[in-house]
């Protein structure tokens, strides 16, 4: 059953009245539980794409469904009320907010929204909840200037599931960190997506895509290919979705 | 290069250079008005009094005492010369456009003087000085005329004894001995032929007056060899004569007070500016130093910038300086002949201070641009190196909604950056606390235990001078007119005590030295309804008490024995008190109940008090001076705050409008201040803002965050203001409270207004602005989110 259905939608930028147009006509659908990448050349519309479906920047033209609503119809307010309730986020740059503790950044969002009936001692729990499940506990009072990057974007991921959201979108969560961090995060993500939640990234590294089930590619705004990655070690899929890359001009 | 970077400086940080600038002009605009204003009036006094040719001495003295002041000096080898003034005082005069506003129609002695017998000059309004006085028309200083709601036309009635005329108004007087507002008696200025009219008046000799001009450069030698004269009034020094402008005065320092702290806001802001722009801008720095570009030269890039600024904003500041120093010494120069000449020099000066004060705190403020390296832009302002812990409180499961957590916590965790804010609305606030505080005191029936003064409910200030009260039988006299408002509150079914204070002319001795003062003495009291600062209050006619002042002069302690002097003979009294009093500048003694001297020589009558015994609320009062004035319908019935007011000389009036002046200037500093942190803030928190928003944090949630910090910061400083208000209302007005007389201040607070309402009105205007100012948080879209530096 899908839980995004983007069609026609275009997004157009006019800088210095010259016209850019970064998505053009672009159609795909989400099902529940997928854990979909976003590929594609510098420039090509990766982010903007996940920006633009997940309203937090506005189309041009088009329609996007999220869970049967019409996200271009919703107003500022609704979109925040959507994106606080049934979305989750996670950036490249570990954005948290400076003042707060790790575990109070995690559970600001379940103390902001009205959806999540859970008592304040109930969210702060299931914040902690979630440290635990990704091995970041121990930091739960830390500031975020006293964590290491890996453990900030495992914070960041416990932030994106504290309103249990339908689907966590993701751009680049993997960017800024080596590669063992980089692993640790993408398996943690792995078992999100297992136990029910959709999950959207945008990535440059085929490591990274290899461990979805599905790969878009976008080159200038536009869908080129989708592919499917069927099961197997994870050798094995990389080299797959390497060949079918270099096949779409990567 | 160089100019390229510095236009898009000025170009991109529009808002925040554009606040430096207004903090440059507000500034130089009241340091040059305010030192211009305190010189003005300081130097201008100097003036006056020398071109209104007022010797070293003054000394005011009835007709008719046993020794005179002409002959008494006649003999001294201490005077260099004499010449005496002759007046009349008046029985009475009244405004016939206001008789009912009539306030200062009091029991003071009110002259007439002719140009015929002056001996200091007077001067218009335009400060020409009068050689000529017109039949039928006068001059009367400008407070005289604003205190009775009149105006230059009017007509006013002048009466002597048994005569009455009546005149036009022609102009405001310049008169240098009695045209303060400080003081209580007031001169009319009337032609010769008009004057010679009121010196047929019958009997006209306890209505006559010499004012002696006395040239001497030992003023305590004549006022030893005068202390035998029994008649004088009141003397002086020029010194002394100078200080009762000390009310026109008062606005010329408040306002430099103001100007000091004005530079100071400037000072910690271009700092903040400073720091701001460097730390914004270290990729930019860092570039530069890794092409080559030393770090004098990027510092001089900032001192360019902010010397434009300063010198723009000192020539406005300058510029605008002389209208509104002409505005606020619109109401001193009504008393004073104003020496302005030096006011352009003076204002470029001060301009030049502030301009060389910004630049050198901003030579000092860029050495931080050493400690940038390329380094710092390459990895985008971080080194790598992990910092202590901010965060002091959690939100953990506190029942707070999270942005009144974020907002406390922001603040919590970095104080610093809320310092600035906290300081300048501490200081706004607490410069207006002091003078509302002062204001209300000075209006408070509280204050009548500082005047040394019986608490009263009302007052009734009894229309006509005090010369019926001046003869032989005058205690008897006044005894029955306290004994008829009594039968008459009686009457109406209030029980209710009438009182009043006569005071004399006395001399007082111990030891070698020996000073003229005034005996005060209360009709219808007992000596124990004073307050004293310290002793016990006289309990018999061998016992006194006197000011702390008078005590210091005769350096007399309690026990010791002084002699005292009056008309009717030597006493030898025990000081048993001392006491603080507002009175003749805080300058005279307390006498026991009924211990005679003549009435005859009566200097000065206060008016008629009244206590209630059934201790009747506000509102109550107030009806019963509805009622009061209906009873006397020619005299001014008062509360007892009121009574303060018109007996400190509306000092409290003068407060209410410095207040009054202060608010929006105080407001002005707090949003130029909020709206600049403000920015700051946005600026700094972009990325986070974004984050928020693509979190779901409504746009509303964020400029509510945004706003609340500035208000807890607002209402911490309102708090540390009441807190703090007192020991700084002592700090920075006891000088001014000594100078009246009064050496311990205890402020009587108007609450509502002083710690509800300013602060209110502060706090609304000032988080309202910071509110229009996060508003643009509604520009920053959560995309931002990596992109924000």
């Amino acid at each position: 059953m899908a839980i995004l259905e983007v069609k026609d939608l275009c997004k157009t930028y006019i800088t210095n009245k010259r016209q850019n147009n970064v998505l053009r006509n672009v159609n795909f659908t989400v099902d529940e539980g997928e854990m979909i990448a976003i590929m594609g050349p510098s420039g090509s519309g990766k982010s903007t794409l996940l920006y633009t479906v997940s309203g937090m920047d506005s189309m041009t033209s088009g329609d996007v469904e999220f869970g049967g609503k019409n996200i271009s119809k919703l107003s500022e307010k609704e979109l925040a009320a959507i994106r606080l309730d049934e979305m989750g986020f996670i950036f490249q740059q570990m954005y948290m907010l400076k003042n707060l503790s790790v575990l109070d950044n995690i559970i600001l969002p379940a103390r902001q929204s009205k959806a999540n009936t859970l008592s304040a001692k109930e969210k702060l729990e299931r914040g902690k909840e979630l440290m635990r499940r990704l091995g970041i506990i121990e930091i739960a009072d830390n500031d975020i200037n006293e964590v290491s990057g890996g453990q900030l974007q495992r914070a960041c991921i416990c932030r994106s599931m504290i309103n249990s959201p339908k689907i966590i979108f993701a751009d680049e969560p993997t960017g800024a960190l080596n590669r063992q961090s980089s692993n640790e995060v993408m398996d943690e993500l792995q078992k999100i997506n297992s136990d029910g939640t959709t999950i959207m990234l945008v990535t440059h590294d085929a490591k990274v895509a290899a461990k979805c089930s599905k790969v878009m590619y976008i080159v200038d705004g536009n869908i080129k290919g989708e592919y499917n990655l069927t099961d197997g070690d994870e050798r094995t899929r990389e080299r797959a979705l390497n060949n079918w890359l270099l096949e779409q001009g990567w | 290069m160089f100019f390229d970077i510095l236009k898009r400086d000025i170009k991109r940080k529009k808002t925040m250079n554009i606040i430096v600038l207004l903090f440059v002009i507000l500034s130089v605009l009241f340091i040059s008005s305010s030192a211009n204003n305190l010189v003005a009036v300081s130097s201008s006094l100097d003036t006056f009094f020398d071109k209104s040719e007022v010797s070293d001495f003054v000394v005011f003295e009835r007709a008719g005492g046993k020794q005179n002041v002409a002959d008494a000096l006649k003999v001294s080898d201490d005077v260099k010369s004499i010449k005496q003034e002759e007046c009349i005082f008046l029985s009475d005069f009244e405004f016939d456009s206001h008789k009912k506003a009539n306030v200062n129609q009091s029991t003071s002695t009110s002259l007439i003087s002719c140009l015929s017998h002056k001996i200091e000059k007077y001067f218009d309004s335009d400060n020409n000085e009068i050689t000529s006085v017109p039949d039928g028309e006068l001059y009367i200083r400008q407070s005289t005329l604003d205190n009775n709601s009149a105006k230059v036309g009017d007509k006013v009635t002048l009466t002597v004894s048994n005569i009455s005329r009546t005149f036009t108004v022609k102009g405001a007087l310049k008169d240098a001995v009695l045209g303060s507002r400080l003081m209580s008696n007031s001169r009319f200025l009337i032609s010769d032929n008009d004057y010679k009219a009121f010196e047929k008046a019958e009997p006209l000799q306890p209505y006559l007056f010499y004012i002696s001009f006395i040239d001497t450069d030992d003023v305590p030698a004549i006022e030893k060899t005068i202390s035998s004269c029994d008649a004088i009034a009141f003397s002086g020094s020029r010194r002394i004569f100078r200080f009762t402008y000390i009310m026109e005065m008062i606005i010329a320092g408040i306002l430099l007070v103001v100007s000091i702290a004005l530079i100071l806001i400037a000072i910690v802001v271009l700092r903040f500016t400073i720091g701001f722009t460097l730390s914004e801008e270290f990729r930019q720095i860092g570039i530069m130093k890794a092409i080559g570009i030393t770090n004098g030269k990027i510092r001089s890039l900032y001192l360019v910038k902010y010397l434009a600024i300063s010198v723009v904003g000192a020539i406005i500041g300058v510029a605008i300086s002389f209208p509104f120093s002409s505005m606020l010494l619109n109401v001193v120069a009504q008393s004073i002949v104003m020496d302005t000449e030096n006011g352009i020099i003076l204002g470029i000066l001060c301009a030049a201070l502030v301009v060389a004060i910004i630049l050198l705190f901003c030579y000092i403020s860029t050495r931080k641009v050493k400690k940038f390296t390329p380094i710092d832009a390459i990895r985008n302002g971080t080194t790598g190196e992990r910092y202590k812990k901010k965060g002091l409180i959690s939100l953990g499961k506190k029942p707070v909604r999270p942005v009144f957590f974020m907002a406390v916590n922001d603040i919590l965790s970095s104080p610093k950056r809320f310092l600035v804010m906290l300081i300048t609305f501490f200081f706004g606030i607490s410069m207006l606390m002091v003078c509302l505080n002062v204001a209300s005191t000075l209006k408070s029936g509280k204050l009548l235990s500082w005047i040394n003064m019986a608490d009263c409910d009302s007052a009734i200030v009894e229309s006509g001078s005090i010369e019926k009260y001046m003869v032989e039988n005058g205690r008897e006299k006044l005894n029955k007119k306290i004994t008829n408002i009594e039968a008459e509150l009686s009457k109406k079914g209030w029980d209710a005590d009438c009182f009043v204070e006569v005071i004399s002319s006395v001399k007082v001795k111990k030891g070698n030295i020996e000073i003229k003062t005034h005996g005060v003495e209360g009709i219808n009291t007992n000596t124990d309804q004073y307050t004293y600062l310290e002793g016990t209050a006289p309990q018999n006619k061998n016992e006194v008490a006197m000011s702390y002042l008078v005590a210091d002069r005769l350096e007399a302690k309690i026990g010791d024995t002084v002699t005292i002097e009056t008309t009717d003979g030597t006493t030898e009294c025990m000081l048993t008190a001392t006491y603080q009093t507002m009175m003749s500048l805080g300058d005279n003694i307390r006498l026991y109940k009924g211990q005679s001297y003549g009435f005859k020589n009566l200097v000065g009558l206060n008016d008629f008090q009244i206590r209630f015994k059934d201790d009747p609320g506000d509102a109550q009062i107030k009806e019963r001076n509805k009622e009061l004035a209906e009873m006397y319908p020619d005299d001014k019935v008062m509360t007892s705050g009121e009574y303060v007011d018109y007996c400190v000389g509306g000092v409290g009036g003068v407060m209410d409008g410095v207040s009054v002046l202060l608010l929006p200037i105080i407001i002005l500093i707090d949003i130029l201040v909020a709206v600049l942190m403000e920015k700051s803030f946005l600026t700094k928190e972009r990325g986070e803002i974004a984050m928020l928003k693509a979190i779901g944090f409504k746009t509303g949630s964020i400029i509510l965050w945004q706003t609340i910090r500035v208000a807890i910061v607002m209402i911490m400083a309102a708090l540390l203001s009441i807190a703090l208000s007192d020991p700084i209302g002592k700090l920075s007005t006891g000088g001014l409270f000594q100078m009246m007389g009064a050496k311990n201040v205890i402020f009587d607070t108007n609450v509502l207004q002083t710690c509800v309402i300013f602060p209110l009105i502060i706090l609304a205007a000032t988080v309202f602005s910071v509110f229009l100012t996060a508003l643009s948080v509604r520009k920053v879209s959560s995309n931002e989110i990596n992109s924000v530096e």
